[in-house]
């Protein structure tokens, strides 16, 4: 920070506490901020340990205070200036003040810093300062700052421990809890080289019998609820710390374990429950080996006395405040801890089955689950741990399930029982009436419970369907639709699992049972939206079904249909016939008339959304694509073209209608602001012809999952959707893309839209009305220009072109010109800065070209544009924007790369080879010097890879890059610079080239950045 | 509790978010804001809230098929090379295709952890 942040340094004490006092005190942040300054720069100045020392005995408590924080920040930022006597010295005066502040009955938050100060001590200087506790024990007993090498003349331990005071016992828990919890945030390389764990171990014999003293067998019963609490939370910090030790070093510490079983009775005392079930709530998450096989015992007893009892019955009841939460979580705890213990011992202990009753009873307590019921889910958790170990041993006695599995089921059905309850949708009013969050985590619980489902079914086969069918069955009958959705969503739930089961049509004939079908289509019913939704995602996951039983299909097309036209179901239900019409294409062809009249019913009856006519579109084309010819298809094609050409009419007559915008008009070119909202209405009237145009394209596709029969002829020879009778649904398909683009191609949404029909078509494997000549996708990507929205989607879209198989052995002419609209974009974009994404999807397509076809980048004419394609692509390598950079490393990692190629293209290579190389040499030695991003090294070094691997000179021309006076770093020498290339040369292009130059890299940038391995 | 007792693995610095991350941390050292000290706690922190978050918030979910060309389990760490993969994303008839994809699988404690 400059010193012009700060004010002018205090000249007197006075001066220094009047600042003090006005940090502490309310004011203006700026004025604040520069207090604050001005007394850190004091702080940090040699003689603030001389300021602390004088602050330390003011009479204000605040000053106090800053006193304390001063010899913290000087104990971490300047102890090396001290020697051996200073230091001694130092602690003698800060067990002083504490002394003192003992006997002036000093308030907590003095004491509390004092007591960090303490700990930072510690940190400092603990070899010289090992049985601190003890110490302080023995200062505090004779009210005397005594030093630590008399520690030798002390009484036992023990008698310490009986002249202490409560309130100096609690001063010696906050230094010792801070010290522990300090101790536990060091990282792993601080905590080996200051052997932390060895110089902290000793005073676990000091802090245990003073703990005991309180939280013990035979407690002080004079003692204070205050410091029993202490007792307990310093206990807390010292078992979390022992289990840091025991991961780091594998040290036990043995004295905790004795307290145990006393702070285990403390759960009894109402004043110290909260902080004794939060300890051992983590301990058996965390570190239940802490815990002898003893203490399992009490706590299995404990578990079954009156007093659990009772909190339980209080927790089920509805009671979800903390302290009773605590007790459900802590149950849970002591089932994760000992879950193998309690399922391996099913049926011949009846202790665990009770207590896995007592688990599973949590699911039913009362109250909506997330929103009032907050045990659910850590109940719900536990369950599906309990499952997942049931899969993992369902064949651990070769081939036969264990002795405990019936039992095991038997619970997890009560569970499921209960959990089915608790994922019944409360009335829609009250739903809506929670939260987000609430109905979010709702939502969330019921997957979880799903998730259970579906492993369960692993261990019981097919037949847990049966339950969810009764369920169905009997909530239908009495048309209690909430418990009807919940048992349907649970069925669907199983569905992947499910599928490959031989029996499990019979199941489903269970089913999708007429009178089912009826109930969901009699328009007399009235069924909540959630209870519909949930028999379309049932229809959804078992699609596949219909397949094989095809008498169900009518009944259920005509309530999908139906519930298209109804605006909370339609997504779901367009959904729901697109899978249907996919998966059941070739039975529903006959239907196929029916499906095209029942689209136009529809759509002249009901507005629909956008999203749900592409959807039905594709399942309908789904359909189309069944018939065996490809004439067959041209009819119905041109049937659902005809009616996304009357959405696009109703467009472009809406856009001509329009009041024409007058110059100077804000809107003037924005199509969509035009006359009132005329213009939006065409907007969306052409988004949505877009994406019947994309469903259809979607629909029309070949599945890839079908079989291949190698009897008959190729297909892919065949011209008639290019030049046969089906061209003329690719004129029109065509026609309607370049409308759309002429009117509204100002707007980001059409142009997006438009690429994606294309992308459809690219992706085909097979000759289709969407599979268009190459030339013609060409042509449309260069109406794009300059001003043209999202241009990078057009570009991106024109790189699919080039990477999908339609242009044969030999790409026609239009591959140039589209070569050379990409450059000209360039060339008006400048440099690459101006605009990353245009830059990054312009280098991408180039990149493209140069893979595939290298012979029309390095004919690219006139030679200045490609000279101005390669000087961007360096300019993109050196700049700062990531996405640029990333793949314009490809380009030249590719480009370096390039196989042998026949002559002249192989000399107009290396020719410019030869004259780029030098220039990417320095670009690349620029980045790896230091001014790339850590992120982007490996990147990098792709290029210099093949530059190692692929030309002769790249020593010479990295050799000049690195001595370059623009190498932007001047912590490495030139030895190093020399080292580190003869390192990448001798790598030869080998994998660990990449962490040579990440070392130089780090080697460049300096050791603040090797934070990080 | 868990926060000084438990470690993780570091294996989400390599992840986009990670490694954007290790960038940011970069620029402020370099521009004097943060000593490196409090980029390594960041870091660390960012440990143990990439792996509570990706175990407890992640609800989408996807399957995928593919031929199984290698496997191993070497130190407690399961790796499997899958060719030809074809992920299927959930609430989506789209497929992703992958030529070649790595999963590595490590405990969810870590080795030495005491349970």
């Amino acid at each position: 920070m400059s010193n012009n942040d700060s004010g002018p340094l205090p000249t007197s004490l006075e001066e220094v506490e009047a600042l003090i006092l006005q940090l502490y005190a309310p004011g203006r942040p700026d004025h604040v901020f520069k207090t604050q300054e001005t007394l850190q720069k004091l702080q940090r100045s040699p003689e603030g340990w001389q300021l602390a020392s004088s602050l330390m005995n003011n009479k204000d408590q605040q000053i106090r205070f800053f006193a304390a924080l001063t010899f913290i920040v000087k104990l971490n930022t300047d102890a090396k200036s001290l020697g051996e006597q200073d230091a001694q010295a130092l602690l003698q005066t800060l067990i002083g003040w504490l002394i003192r502040c003992m006997e002036i009955s000093e308030g907590a938050l003095v004491v509390r810093k004092l007591c960090s100060t303490l700990v930072a001590y510690f940190m400092q200087f603990s070899s010289s300062w090992e049985r601190c506790i003890r110490h302080l024990m023995y200062c505090l007993c004779t009210n005397e700052a005594r030093p630590y090498s008399s520690l030798d003349e002390a009484p036992e331990t023990d008698v310490l421990i009986q002249n202490l005071s409560d309130t100096k016992a609690v001063a010696i828990f906050w230094i010792a809890a801070t010290l522990v919890e300090e101790i536990g945030k060091t990282d792993s390389n601080s905590m080996k080289q200051h052997r932390f764990h060895r110089q902290v171990v000793p005073n676990v014999d000091d802090i245990v019998p003073l703990i005991s003293k309180y939280i013990g067998n035979n407690p002080t019963e004079s003692a204070g609820g205050k410091v029993k609490e202490e007792a307990m939370k310093c206990f807390q910090a010292w078992v979390s710390y022992s289990h840091r030790a025991y991961i780091d070093d594998e040290i036990v510490l043995e004295p905790l374990r004795s307290l145990v079983k006393p702070a285990l009775m403390c759960l009894l005392d109402d004043d110290l429950y909260e902080t004794t079930v939060e300890l051992f709530s983590d301990v058996l998450a965390n570190y239940s080996k802490f815990l002898h096989k003893e203490d399992f015992d009490i706590l299995r007893s404990l578990f079954n006395s009156p007093w659990a009892q009772q909190r339980y019955e209080t927790l089920l009841k509805g009671d979800f405040d903390f302290d009773s939460l605590q007790f459900g979580m802590f149950m849970i705890a002591f089932g994760d801890a000992t879950v193998q213990d309690l399922t391996k011992n099913l049926g011949t202990d009846p202790q665990c089955e009770q207590y896995l009753s007592g688990l599973c009873g949590l699911l039913g307590a009362e109250g909506h689950a997330v929103h009032e019921d907050k045990i659910y889910v850590p109940a719900l958790e536990f369950w599906s741990t309990f499952v997942e170990l049931m899969v993992d041993d369902i064949y651990s006695e070769k081939g036969e399930h264990p002795s405990w599995f019936p039992a095991a089921q038997a619970l997890v059905m009560q569970a499921i029982e209960r959990c089915w309850r608790k994922s019944q949708f409360p009335p829609t009013e009250e739903f809506n009436s929670w939260d987000s969050v609430d109905r979010t985590s709702f939502k969330d619980a019921r997957r979880d419970f799903s998730d259970l489902l579906q492993q369960f079914v692993l261990t019981t086969g097919i037949p847990l369907l049966q339950v969810f069918i009764d369920l169905i069955h009997k909530s239908a009958a009495s048309q209690n639709w909430a418990e009807l959705e919940a048992s349907m969503y649970c069925l669907g739930g199983v569905s992947d699992t499910a599928t490959e089961d031989p029996l499990r049509d019979e199941y489903l004939d269970k089913v999708f049972t007429p009178s089912l079908l009826d109930l969901f289509t009699d328009p007399q019913t009235e069924i909540p939206r959630q209870t519909m939704q949930s028999f379309l995602d049932l229809i959804i996951s078992y699609s596949e079904y219909f397949k094989h039983r095809t008498h169900a299909l009518p009944k259920v097309l005509t309530f999908v249909f139906q519930a298209t036209t109804s605006q909370n179901l339609a997504k779901k239900a367009s959904k729901a016939l697109t899978r249907l019409c996919s998966d059941c294409r070739k039975i529903l062809l006959p239907e196929l008339g029916a499906f095209l009249q029942q689209y136009s019913n529809i759509t002249s009856n009901y507005s629909l959304d956008g999203s749900v006519k592409e959807a039905v579109m594709e399942g309908i084309a789904s359909i189309i694509q069944a018939l065996e010819d490809e004439e067959q298809r041209v009819a119905p094609l041109e049937q659902l073209l005809n009616f996304v050409e009357a959405d696009v009419e109703q467009c472009l007559t809406l856009l001509s209608s329009a009041v024409p915008p007058q110059e100077g008009d804000q809107y003037a070119s924005d199509p969509s602001q035009i006359d009132g909202g005329r213009g939006a209405m065409a907007l969306e009237l052409g988004v949505t012809a877009s994406k019947c145009l994309t469903g259809i394209a979607k629909g029309i596709q070949v599945p890839d999952d079908g079989p291949v029969d190698l009897e008959t002829k190729d297909s892919t020879s065949s011209t008639f959707w290019t030049a046969g009778d089906g061209s003329r649904i690719q004129q029109r398909i065509y026609s309607v893309i370049c409308r759309l683009y002429d009117a509204l191609g100002n707007r980001g949404e059409i142009v997006e839209e438009l690429c994606d029909v294309w992308r459809q078509g690219f992706r085909e494997m097979e000759p289709g009305p969407f599979v268009m000549p190459p030339n013609l996708a060409a042509q449309f990507f260069m109406k794009s220009n300059f001003q043209t929205p999202r241009l990078g989607r057009v570009i991106t879209t024109a790189c699919s072109l080039i990477s999908s198989r339609k242009w044969g052995d030999e790409p026609p002419d239009v591959l140039a010109a589209l070569l050379s609209w990409v450059a000209s974009l360039l060339q008006i974009l400048g440099r690459p800065g101006n605009d990353p994404d245009l830059t990054q999807t312009g280098i991408e397509f180039i990149l493209r070209i140069l893979l595939k076809y290298p012979q029309f980048l390095l004919n690219h004419q006139p030679s200045s544009s490609l000279e101005f394609i390669f000087m961007f692509a360096l300019e993109a390598l050196v700049g700062s924007d990531p996405l640029p950079k990333q793949i314009a490393a490809e380009f030249w990692a590719a480009f370096v790369n390039l196989p042998n190629q026949p002559e002249p293209l192989q000399g107009s290579i290396n020719s410019a080879i030869q004259h780029l190389g030098p220039m990417l040499a320095q670009a690349l030695v620029y980045n790896i010097g230091g001014h790339a991003a850590r992120s982007e090294l490996d990147k990098l070094s792709e290029p210099v890879k093949k530059l190692v691997v692929r030309q002769v000179n790249a020593k010479a021309w990295l050799e000049a890059a690195l001595l370059d006076p623009s190498f932007p770093s001047d912590k490495v020498s030139e030895k190093d610079k020399q080292f580190f290339l003869q390192k990448i040369i001798n790598l030869r292009g080998a994998r660990g080239t990449n962490q040579v130059i990440r070392e130089f890299w780090l080697a460049c940038r300096g050791t603040n950045f090797a934070y990080v391995s | 509790m868990a926060a000084t007792g438990q470690s993780f693995y570091e294996l989400y610095r390599r992840s986009s978010i990670g490694m954007a991350l290790t960038d940011t941390l970069d620029d402020l050292i370099s521009e004097r804001r943060i000593e490196p000290q409090l980029a390594m706690k960041i870091l660390a922190n960012f440990d143990r809230s990439i792996t509570e978050v990706l175990a407890e918030k992640v609800k989408a979910r996807l399957t995928f098929k593919g031929h199984l060309d290698t496997y191993r389990f070497c130190d407690e760490v399961w790796t499997f090379l899958i060719k030809d993969v074809t992920f299927k994303m959930e609430n989506s008839s789209q497929t992703v295709q992958a030529d070649k994809v790595k999963i590595v699988s490590c405990n969810s404690k870590r080795p030495g952890d005491p349970q």
